[in-house]
């Protein structure tokens, strides 16, 4: 096989990515296939009348949000009555949206603050991704369709960084989502100039080696003179270095490149159906090569405003889930919730679709897919929907498990926890781990 | 942290002070099981002085309401500034001094394409490429909100190496890369045979290239033809797939020819193809030589850059540097303009260590910018703690061209930094109104008049296309130049503020011109245009404001409300309490229309503390719709303040706005939270509200309140305390 600098990688027409690519990935995982997370969020809640199933116990024919996943019914395990309890106000008032996003991933309260001090708690993702991380090219992936809010508090008084993440590093430092399919392509492929020979390379590689050991050298005298509170900011600069720093020290020992056939994004999709579904099938793709582990997708921002003339819905969506009860704007925000779980069950395909070991890719993955918000009209924490894919570490799946009320959804983050060889006494405000999810 | 100071502190000051001021204002509404936010005051400073010693959250967040002037909530008498002083003053002895968030402000986007363009004159996509910023209380420039993750680091490090690159391009020659067969990619009839792509019928043969700068490059094929026909084989070469130009093979195994192709591209990723195209077919044919027409492809190759580098400015400017002061004083030249300081011995020993002193100096300065730019001390406004002197000059002049500019400073303007000119106030006035008159002062309009006033919203921004088929992109678009051309008249012409809300001129082009009933004016580009005695004039007018404060489908008078209210009149409008906007099955239950569903709100005691006041605002604009036309429908516009002040239409609320004089205020503040990336303290707030009131007329301009601002002493101050 030629070197995989020189392997061409052909521009294609941006808008999906050739599903049939997957066949060439066929036998190339060890059977013993690491596990894969993923994390998805819709935002402002979902109509539960029309996601919950009816009964407890193995799954019937799908609610009418949950049916465009009926192919993967056999792998689905749907939740009732997880609650976030620190997504509630807590004393803080009001900024259920903040707090949600915020929350999602974390089962922590989020400082009430428009700016200064952001606080919230790590996300489950990143905790993962700081163990199972080392063992990729990127230690995690976060990607979204919507950049923060260009003005003002986003929420309440609570600052955009609160409903513009779900993955946060560090207590107030949030992990940047990527929004552009080409860049999120050229970040989990591209190594490097195309063309680059592999003496170019190596020296490229040494001299960005110099580079970073310069600038630590420069933040390292940079630190004692600082007041305290920008020396976590320096602190989060020097993580980003020694991420680079570890990234180089595997650069020549593992490269993740694309598949033969593979067509590269050209950008930002125009509509939005588009944009996700493109998502999605990196978000595969980067798990069908163990590029990454650990990712997270967030469908729209939370309190997404966003308007879908493609299903008759000339109104924002945040706007129509406070529908006061109105049956006409009930219908809208179910068929948004619908339409959201359609571009969510394209990526379950792409999962599915591609082959390992002695199954496929969604055999070695667990995905959850929810929101931190119940019923719209009322903010409500409790009961979330939230829906488990895959069959990844044995889960019990093709059941809808209703657990206790106000069971903490951090517990469901703890089973995931102990499951990923990652054990944990606690986390978040959990109460103890979500039992019988696992074979 | 400070636990162990606040144990030792606290004691009989705290509930003395806090006393007077508990006691005679907030034990109204804050007092026993009922109290409100759940905070029982009264029992808080009537109990033990222990016990109060030990409420730190308690007294922390009164500490913070009083800092903000948060209480007593708007509309309820302020109590004396000696008492609320005298509380801070207890709390802060018992607390501490509160934890000092981050000062350390980084590099926005926009102010990192900036630094770039003037400081190498490379032009560098760091919108496109750096992750979103997030937004703190209103600007995307504060330094609370200036967090970095991994892939911040990444795309840094990543620009850095390709800036230097582009600032210094190798000047070397052309370099020639050989592409074998078996690294191409092949698209349709073909196949890879012997060390060749035989193209037997229609198909492509390509390669993906990083080119270093923007050149002339050439493009070889190394090949035979199979010749049949009347016609030789033709090979169309394109770039990106596009065509580039046409060749054709004329020899035959075993001969090899190449084939070359001379073409212009900019520097960065492209992709290279030659397609074979007059595939030909003829079984009959007596000859069999004659019978099948193909195109082989032993090779494809790569020659360039052709073009010497280009000289920029900053080339010129580094090759003068080096022939006056030699590779020591190139650097020392660089390293001061990149981090706008000079380097420390240190620094600069460790810059140079970088590259081997074998390789050219040209490359040695290249990976010392790359570390230059890649370093903290670039991307952030850096101030130590314990800075004095020339570095304060420094920060400062940083501090200037970020508030000015959005952008670094320049030679002139570090040199007066360097000679210690910036101590003095005339010399610092002077800069400013040098500054103020750069082309580069646009920023003021583009990065904090499009955030102040909302604008920038524009690109979220989704009026419903059916029943407002003119939103296209390009009218949202024309929306975002007319509020760029206004502001920027109100700068450079050194407007009064008052005209802000009186103007009568627009900035339309056609599109606009149709949206706004106007006649006469056609074609693109915004152009000033006389506005007919009416309504629409001023910042009130601006579609592109009445559309951010819209929904999709319908205006918002309570988003129009709230936008008035905190950009022009400078309120805070506190958030709505738990459990609102849940309107009751009421709502459900009749449809009305939006003013008398609005009315049924205000209703609500809860709601009609804040609603009173803002819903009046708003429903005086609706005579504009959504996209902020003027509505051909007559349209109540009626409105009245709690105090009775009656608002009808745009024209008694632009009155009111004038009689309330509160727009230079607000404008002011926001400029401060602009400039130094932080709100300010209740003194420092009190005291550029005096100094705003104080200004003589010529100077209540935009321009004005910018040298204002640039005054104040929290502005002078190093940001760390």
């Amino acid at each position: 096989m030629s070197p995989l600098t020189r392997r061409d990688v052909l521009r294609g027409s941006g808008v999906a990515l050739a599903l049939p690519w997957l066949e060439s990935l066929a036998g190339a995982r060890p059977v013993d296939a690491p596990l894969r997370f993923l994390f998805v969020m819709t935002p402002n809640g979902a109509q539960m009348d029309r996601w919950r199933p009816a009964a407890e116990g193995p799954l019937g024919e799908l609610p009418p949000t949950l049916a465009p996943l009926a192919p993967w019914r056999d792998a689905l395990l749907v939740l009732s009555g997880l609650t976030h309890d620190k997504a509630r106000a807590n004393g803080d008032g009001p900024g259920d949206h903040a707090r949600a996003a915020a929350t999602f991933l974390t089962a922590a309260q989020a400082r009430k603050t428009a700016g200064a001090e952001l606080a919230v708690g790590v996300s489950v993702d990143q905790v993962l991704a700081q163990e199972l991380g080392a063992a990729t090219r990127l230690r995690s992936l976060e990607l979204g369709t919507e950049s923060g809010r260009a003005g003002g508090d986003c929420d309440s008084g609570y600052a955009c960084a609160y409903s513009s993440n779900i993955s946060w590093c560090r207590p107030g430092t949030p992990a940047a989502k990527e929004l552009d399919p080409r860049r999120v392509f050229e970040r989990l492929f591209l190594d490097g100039p195309r063309g680059e020979t592999p003496e170019e390379r190596a020296a490229r590689l040494t001299r960005r080696r110099s580079v970073l050991d310069s600038v630590r050298a420069d933040a390292r005298a940079l630190a004692p003179r600082l007041a305290a509170g920008d020396r976590v900011r320096l602190e989060e600069y020097l993580g980003g270095v020694r991420e680079l720093e570890r990234r180089l020290e595997a650069a020549e020992a593992r490269r993740s490149l694309a598949p033969e056939g593979v067509a590269e994004p050209a950008g930002v999709p125009g509509a939005f159906e588009e944009h996700v579904k493109l998502l999605g099938e990196l978000l595969a793709l980067a798990f069908a090569t163990d590029t990454t582990r650990v990712a997270t997708l967030m469908l729209a921002n939370e309190g997404s405003n966003r308007s879908y003339p493609a299903l008759d819905v000339p109104e924002g969506h945040h706007e129509l889930s406070h529908h006061g009860g109105d049956a006409e704007k009930r219908a809208k925000v179910a068929a948004i919730d619908h339409h959201h779980v359609e571009l969510f069950a394209h990526l379950v395909g792409a999962l599915a679709a591609a082959p390992e070991g002695a199954g496929t890719l969604l055999d070695h993955t667990l995905v959850l897919y929810g929101s931190g918000i119940a019923d719209g009209n009322a903010h409500a924490h409790h009961d979330l929907p939230l829906v488990l894919v895959g069959r990844g570490g044995g889960l019990v799946t093709g059941r809808h498990l209703v657990c206790a009320p106000e069971t903490p959804v951090a517990n469901l983050y703890l089973a995931l926890l102990e499951r990923a060889g990652v054990p944990r006494a606690a986390f978040g405000d959990s109460s103890g781990t979500l039992a019988g999810l696992f074979a | 942290m400070w636990l162990p100071l606040f144990l030792a502190l606290a004691g009989d000051g705290l509930a003395a002070g806090l006393r007077p001021l508990v006691e005679g204002h907030c034990v109204e509404c804050h007092a026993g099981a009922e109290a409100k936010g759940e905070l029982d005051l009264a029992g808080l400073v009537g109990g033990a002085e222990a016990a109060l010693a030990e409420r730190h959250e308690a007294l922390a967040a009164i500490r913070a309401v009083l800092r903000a002037d948060d209480m007593p909530p708007p509309r309820r008498p302020r109590p004396p500034v000696a008492l609320v002083e005298q509380a801070l003053t207890a709390l802060e002895a018992a607390l501490g001094p509160a934890a000092e968030g981050p000062r350390l402000r980084r590099l926005n986007r926009a102010r990192y394409e900036n630094a770039v363009r003037d400081l190498l004159g490379v032009s560098y996509p760091a919108r496109a490429l750096f992750p979103p910023d997030d937004v703190g209380a209103r600007f995307d420039c504060e330094a609370a909100s200036g967090g970095a993750s991994a892939l911040h680091v990444e795309r840094w490090v990543e620009a850095a190496e390709a800036i230097a690159a582009r600032a210094l391009p190798d000047e070397a020659g052309s370099e020639t890369r050989v592409f074998a067969a078996e690294e191409l990619a092949l698209e349709g009839g073909g196949g890879l045979r012997d060390g060749r792509v035989a193209l037997y019928s229609r198909g492509r043969v390509g390669v993906s290239v990083t080119l270093p700068r923007q050149s002339r490059y050439r493009l070889e094929l190394v090949g035979w033809g199979d010749l049949a026909g009347p016609e030789r084989p033709r090979l169309v070469f394109d770039l990106d797939r596009q065509k580039l130009g046409t060749r054709e093979l004329s020899l035959e195994a075993p001969a090899e020819e190449t084939l070359a192709l001379e073409f212009e591209a900019e520097a960065g990723a492209h992709e290279l193809g030659a397609s074979f195209v007059n595939d030909y077919f003829m079984a009959e044919a007596p000859d069999p030589g004659e019978r099948d027409r193909n195109a082989h492809v032993r090779a494809l190759a790569l020659v360039g850059p052709l073009d010497p580098p280009p000289e920029t400015a900053f080339t010129r400017a580094l090759a003068d540097e080096l022939g006056q002061g030699g590779l020591d004083g190139a650097l020392a030249w660089l390293g001061r303009r990149v981090w706008r300081r000079p380097l420390r011995a240190e620094e600069h020993a460790r810059l140079l260590a970088l590259s081997d002193p074998t390789t050219s100096e040209r490359v040695r300065l290249r990976t010392a910018l790359v570390a230059l730019l890649a370093s903290p001390h670039f991307l952030y406004e850096v101030e130590r703690a314990d800075a004095r002197g020339a570095e304060r000059a420094y920060a400062l002049a940083t501090r200037l061209a970020g508030f000015l500019w959005a952008s670094v400073p320049d030679e002139e303007l570090l040199d007066a930094a360097a000679r210690g000119a910036l101590a003095q106030p005339e010399e610092r006035a002077r800069q400013v109104r040098r500054m103020l008159r750069d082309a580069r002062a646009r920023s003021l309009v583009t990065e904090f008049g499009a955030q102040w006033l909302g604008w920038r919203r524009l690109a979220q921004a989704t009026p419903d296309r059916q029943r407002f088929p003119a939103a296209d992109a390009a009218l949202l678009d024309s929306m975002r130049q007319e509020c760029e051309a206004f502001l920027e008249a109100m700068l450079r012409e050194e407007r009064p503020l008052a005209e802000l809300l009186t103007a009568d001129y627009a900035f339309v082009d056609e599109r606009l011109a149709r949206l706004y009933g106007l006649a006469g004016v056609e074609g693109e580009g915004v152009r000033r245009v006389p506005l007919p005695e009416g309504t629409r004039g001023g910042l009130l007018g601006l579609a592109a404001l009445l559309t951010v404060t819209s929904n999709p489908t319908r205006t918002s008078p309570v988003k129009r409300g709230k936008w008035v209210a905190e950009t022009l009149l400078g309120r805070r409008v506190p958030p709505p309490p738990p459990g609102a906007g849940v309107l009751a099955e009421a709502a459900a239950a009749t449809p009305a229309t939006l003013r008398e569903e609005l009315e049924r709100h205000r209703a609500e005691p809860d709601c009609a503390v804040c609603h009173a006041e803002l819903d009046p605002l708003g429903f005086a604009l609706e005579g504009f719709d959504a996209l902020g036309a003027a509505r051909r429908e007559e349209v109540d516009v009626h409105a009245e303040l709690p105090d009775g002040t009656r608002l009808d239409g745009v024209d008694g609320l632009r009155r009111y706005l004038l009689a309330s004089d509160a727009l230079a205020p607000a404008l002011a503040e926001a400029l401060f939270v602009y400039a130094l990336g932080r709100e300010p303290e209740p003194a420092e707030r009190r005291r550029l509200q005096a100094k705003v009131a104080a200004l003589p007329d010529e100077r209540r301009t935009f321009a004005g309140l910018v040298e204002l601002v640039a005054r104040q002493p929290a502005f002078l101050a190093s940001p760390v305390r």
